[in-house]
């Protein structure tokens, strides 16, 4: 077990490494190379308040926040599937299943097509904003359906079985949408549902890093009591879990999460289901080592498909989302193959 | 010492449990018998405080169930039920500490590592610590679970009484380890104050370890006492609706079908 915990200490600590270091890499590569002296002289020259030049504002304006978003957004949707596979003791579970990341994209694809008969208009923000209130709408519809039998064995199924349904509502929703729209908005949807960092800024940076780095924080004072449900509500209980207060602070962080980073980049699949399970299969199912780990690699794996995205066809990007599934799962199945790993 | 008194419990106007008063004293086995359906799992959850009882209360050491939080509860209590599954891989001693969650907040203490190793020694088990808990076979998942349950209930305060339900914990095991199983139990209640309550199916395991049966019907409780005082054939014959020949032999009761 001692072993087991150095393990967890190693593995953080790698990790920890590998995304400080990804994101200097993935800000100086892209259409164009920057090197290292800009990148300093940029930062010198930010807290010198001294006007730079056009390489450094690329540097600062663009690709740093561009690659502090990644690791953010990655961080709440790595988290936010360790939290919710835990909690629904299923480990096909993805971050945004119970209603979030589809309820999203539909106050997304709402704005893109009807937005201009919105009576609400906050500039840059409307978009986030409309799509934080569409995920956290349907999470909440998804609870009011299921909420009424709060108690007993099933509820966690209920909800479950609820949210696919709300999802594939959402969907629908997104696909009459995007059919009715004209072909500029259309692309507009199609984008959003595949995710993009190319709005990236400062603003975003901040509202997605603040909130997630508290709820990642929040989460991992839950890590014993997600252990728990390993075994079940009935176990967790008797094992002296308050189960509905627990089950009802994780689904919280997680969905505050999970819009947030949405809300700013859309749906990027994949991230929340992949990351755990790399995790389990290095060391074990354990939240403590769990939480915190799936936040870095979360965060690491972001940004590196990021980079992959804006390198494959330069000066064009990929959408983020096809990167993601199209490395995440040939791995992600041989890993599977590889091992005699049982989730 | 824990008291039952006057419990009932209905669902949907059905009554699963009448009336039923218990004195269950430390340090003895009282073991739950009676077909199917006669509310003996009920019983026990309203014992453990899973199930609350629609009349009636539950003391521990004169304090009702009620008054202890989710936590405190899981301190003096622990229920041992017949296979638990597990959805994700861990290891054997990260299950047998999960028994001591109620007893540390965030990390646990050198304390809790010490019981959790003496209770894996207990069962036998420490062989296979850092073995995944999938991976075993049925025997010895159930003996990690025995071990992570006393692990739960196992208190610095040996005076501390505590109760130790068992759910049919014996099914998926072969006869030497019931016997094993059964044996453990005598004497970790004579080291500590717990108190025993339990379902059993195996009539001749009840005769051979209990201390106190308790029997129950259709939701009412038939008759209540020590093994011989109980076991007899015409109550056999009332409750199961079976006949069996019952032998006293060296005051040990042996049930023959």
């Amino acid at each position: 077990m001692k072993a087991k915990r150095n393990k967890s200490r190693i593995i953080f600590l790698c990790l920890l490494v590998l995304t400080l270091l990804i994101i200097v890499v993935s800000a100086r590569y892209g259409a164009l190379k920057l090197d290292l002296n800009t990148i300093f002289s940029a930062i010198e020259k930010y807290f010198l308040n001294e006007k730079m030049s056009l390489n450094e504002r690329i540097f600062f304006n663009l690709r740093l926040p561009r690659s502090l978003l990644c690791v953010f957004v990655g961080m709440a949707l790595a988290v936010g599937g360790t939290l919710l596979q835990g909690l629904f003791r299923n480990p096909i579970i993805e971050p945004g299943l119970i209603g979030t990341s589809s309820g999203a994209a539909l106050g997304a694809a709402l704005y893109f097509v009807l937005g201009v008969y919105f009576k609400f208009n906050a500039g840059e923000w409307t978009l986030p904003i409309v799509a934080c209130v569409g995920g956290l709408l349907a999470t909440g519809v998804v609870f009011l359906i299921s909420g009424t039998k709060s108690t007993g064995k099933n509820s966690t199924i209920e909800l479950l079985l609820v949210g696919i349904a709300v999802n594939a509502l959402c969907l629908s929703g997104v696909g009459f949408l995007s059919y009715i729209a004209r072909d500029p908005q259309a692309r507009s949807i199609t984008f959003w549902s595949m995710g993009s960092l190319s709005g990236a800024n400062w603003i975003a940076v901040f509202t997605v890093g603040i909130v997630t780095s508290f709820m990642v924080l929040l989460a991992l004072r839950y890590a014993k009591h997600l252990n728990s449900f390993v075994m079940g509500e009935e176990e967790a209980y008797l094992m002296g879990i308050n189960v509905q207060k627990v089950k009802l602070f994780i689904l919280l962080i997680n969905i505050i999460m999970v819009s947030v980073a949405t809300a700013f980049v859309g749906v990027i699949s994949f991230v929340g289901l992949i990351v755990p399970h790399l995790l389990r299969i290095l060391n074990g199912s354990d939240n403590r080592y769990l939480i915190p780990c799936s936040a870095l690699l979360g965060g690491f794996l972001l940004a590196a498909a990021d980079l992959v995205a804006r390198l494959a066809v330069s000066p064009a990007e990929l959408p983020i989302g096809i990167v993601t599934s199209i490395i995440g799962v040939p791995i992600f199945i041989l890993l599977l193959k590889r091992n005699s790993y049982k989730y | 010492m824990i008291l039952a008194e006057n419990l009932s419990y209905s669902i949907n106007d059905k009554s699963l449990i009448k009336d039923i008063s218990l004195v269950l004293h430390p340090k003895k086995i009282n073991l739950i018998i009676g077909p199917n359906g006669a509310g003996k799992s009920t019983l026990l959850k309203i014992l453990t405080g899973q199930l609350q009882s629609n009349t009636g209360k539950v003391l521990y050491d004169d304090k009702s169930i009620n008054s202890f939080s989710t936590n405190e509860l899981a301190q003096k209590r622990a229920l041992l039920s017949q296979s638990i599954e597990l959805s994700f891989a861990f290891t054997v001693k990260e299950i047998v500490l999960m028994g001591r969650y109620p007893h540390f907040k965030h990390s646990p203490t050198k304390v809790d590592f010490e019981i959790v190793d003496y209770c894996m020694e207990m069962f036998g088990i420490q062989g296979f610590a850092e073995r995944n808990f999938l991976s075993l076979s049925g025997g010895e998942k159930q003996r990690v679970q025995f071990a992570r349950v006393i692990a739960q209930i196992i208190s610095e305060d040996k005076e501390s009484e505590r109760l130790l339900a068992l759910d049919e914990p014996l099914n998926a095991l072969d006869i030497f380890y019931q016997l094993d199983f059964m044996d453990e139990l005598r004497s970790i209640i004579k080291r500590e104050n717990i108190v025993v309550v339990g379902v059993l199916h195996d009539l001749n395991l009840v005769a051979k370890y209990a201390d106190q049966i308790i029997v129950l019907n259709q939701g009412e409780l038939i008759s209540i006492g020590s093994p011989s005082e109980v076991l007899t054939v015409d109550l056999i014959k009332k409750v199961y609706a079976v006949k069996m020949n019952v032998h006293v032999e060296n005051e040990r009761i042996h049930l023959l079908i």
